[in-house]
């Protein structure tokens, strides 16, 4: 599903993002990626959704050479991708229940069919009173719930998440990690940046650390996170 | 302390083993959008007028300047446009009073000056000929010569003048052909007098049209730049509110033509409405002008006539409005989206 090979990222004048990575994920496969803040995680994910492309190497996604499809194949790419952003990037002149719904208008379907079944993940979120308030009347917690249900209001074949419990206390955390879980479970690829390592131990899927751009650690599900840090 | 998964109300993460672990019914959801229709062409069109009409209605302020800005830079061109055809209108006339005047011999007979009328009338398309007797030439004469028409007192009864034919060409740069050819047409004909051009007003003339036709052209073309620069500007401005949206409708996925599609909508909108605004301050000021041309021994001199802005003119000036508004709209969000 993911293949970097030799992926480095520069910003100008000096500054280095990433350096070297290679990386592969499978299709099914859930990936957390740990490190401290400026180590990279967010420039790693925003590389996989085509929002920064790389300085050297090549970002594959899905067998499609992310710096090579053109604009039109990113924005095609992103239909198939589920990105849930550290600042949740909801539209702010538009209702929750149109936020999720974006998630269905990006591909063509109806307006009647889209608040149907975005009230219907709203409920399931518990979500449902607030279907009709806009995102800046919402609490950080509840737009990032509002996010993460813009992101899987269709089923993704990949889901990219920036700190998804961020901005939520554990109770939360724990819920927006079984909704990601419970994609993961349908065959969705899912790709997690986070600073939560308690959950990354606890779910004991695999991890890696970022550390200045460099990948310093890759841990399976049985190779504790915790234990190996 | 350390949590207790035994305990029934621990909230640690390590409270729930993965058995436990709350479900939503994603897939279930996910089946139910999988049979969804994707919508129809018409359909899209209404969400884009819908969501332009709603952008509009939401930037009520900036929208409002967006378009006061395009009425206000529209009217301006409009007004130069009412100026310069006026103008051009006013020099069109005087040339059709430039004539090639053919004097005619006393003797010619009535069925002689209609052959003559006809020959002429074979010379080319846009000729005017009227002929003009000797009684009519004395009688405008006389009127010419306003207050001193007295000195023709005595010679009345003769009547020196000669009946004419009087030609006027309705392109005042073929008038030296004209002259050329009436002249070889009529050098052997015996009904003829002399025949007069005069040369010098001509050119003079043609140099008149030809200034303010170039001039206008340039004039128009530079007020245009102006304009879209203006109103190109005042959109990004507007739209500079709508950039975080942009940005998050490209980051998720939607196609490009559905994120310029409302702004270019809600553009043409602003362009159309500026427009009509436009040209309904520019005929407040035509009605202005026109009722002060009876007091105004200046305005009647520089405008014998003053006509409002002919239709093809009024929809060039709405669809400039409309493509302004749209091609503004066009390059603000395209500039939002290279920003990205």
């Amino acid at each position: 599903m993911i293949h970097l090979h030799n992926v480095s990222k520069f910003y100008p004048p000096d500054q280095t993002a990433l350096k070297g990575i290679d990386l592969k994920v499978a299709e099914g496969d859930f990936l957390f990626i740990a490190g401290a803040s400026g180590a990279g995680k967010s420039t790693l994910l925003k590389l996989l959704f085509g929002a920064q492309q790389c300085t050297t190497g090549e970002v594959l996604i899905g067998g499609r050479n992310v710096a090579s499809i053109g604009r039109d194949g990113i924005a095609s790419l992103r239909r198939e991708i589920g990105v849930v952003f550290q600042d949740y990037k909801l539209l702010p002149r538009r209702t929750v229940l149109d936020n999720v719904g974006y998630g269905l208008e990006v591909l063509g379907v109806g307006v009647k069919e889209r608040r149907r079944l975005a009230l219907l993940l709203l409920h399931s979120m518990g979500l449902e009173d607030r279907a009709d308030a806009y995102p800046v009347t919402l609490s950080g917690g509840e737009q990032q719930r509002v996010a993460i249900a813009r992101a899987l209001i269709r089923k993704p074949r990949l889901i990219l998440a920036d700190e998804p419990t961020g901005n939520l206390d554990q109770e939360m955390s724990r819920r927006v990690f079984d909704l990601l879980l419970e994609a993961n479970a349908s065959g969705v690829t899912v790709v997690v940046a986070t600073h939560n390592l308690g959950m990354i131990e606890e779910l004991k899927k695999r991890s890696i650390v970022l550390d200045r751009g460099k990948i310093i650690g890759d841990f399976s599900q049985t190779n504790s996170f915790r234990g190996a840090q | 302390m350390t949590p207790d998964a035994k305990t029934p109300d621990a909230k640690t993460p390590n409270a729930k083993t993965p058995k436990e672990r709350s479900t939503i019914g994603l897939q279930k959801i996910w089946s139910e959008g999988q049979g969804v229709e994707r919508v129809s062409l018409l359909a899209v069109f209404g969400h884009v007028t819908r969501r332009a009409v709603e952008n509009l209605s939401r930037s009520r302020i900036t929208s409002s300047l967006t378009v006061v800005t395009i009425a206000v830079a529209l009217s301006v061109l409009s007004f130069f446009a009412l100026i310069v055809g006026n103008c051009a209108q006013s020099v069109q006339r005087e040339s059709d009073e430039m004539m090639v005047m053919v004097f005619l011999r006393d003797s010619v007979t009535p069925i002689e000056v209609d052959d003559i009328k006809k020959e002429l009338n074979q010379l080319t398309k846009g000729l005017t000929v009227t002929y003009m007797d000797k009684a009519a030439a004395l009688s405008s004469f006389r009127a010419m010569l306003g207050e001193d028409s007295s000195m023709l007192e005595g010679i009345e009864s003769q009547n020196p003048l000669p009946a004419s034919l009087n030609i006027t060409i309705s392109d005042p740069q073929q008038a030296d052909k004209l002259f050329a050819d009436v002249s070889e047409r009529l050098a052997s004909s015996t009904f003829i007098d002399s025949i007069r051009y005069s040369r010098s007003g001509v050119q003079q003339l043609k140099k008149l049209v030809r200034i303010v036709e170039v001039g206008g052209t340039v004039g128009m073309v530079f007020l245009l730049v102006i304009t879209g620069f203006i109103i190109a500007n005042t959109i990004k401005l507007a739209l500079y509110n709508h950039r975080m949206e942009i940005e998050i409708m490209e980051l998720v996925g939607a196609r490009r033509s559905s994120i310029y599609a409302p702004y270019m909508l809600e553009g043409l909108g602003q362009g159309v409405l500026g427009g009509l605004i436009g040209i309904g301050f520019v005929f407040s000021v035509y009605l202005l002008i026109s009722n002060s041309m009876a007091q105004s021994e200046l305005l009647q001199m520089v405008f014998p006539t003053f006509h409002f802005l002919p239709v093809n003119i009024l929809g060039s000036i709405v669809l400039a409005g409309a493509m302004v508004g749209m091609g503004g709209s066009f390059l603000a969000v395209r500039r939002f989206l290279a920003e990205q």
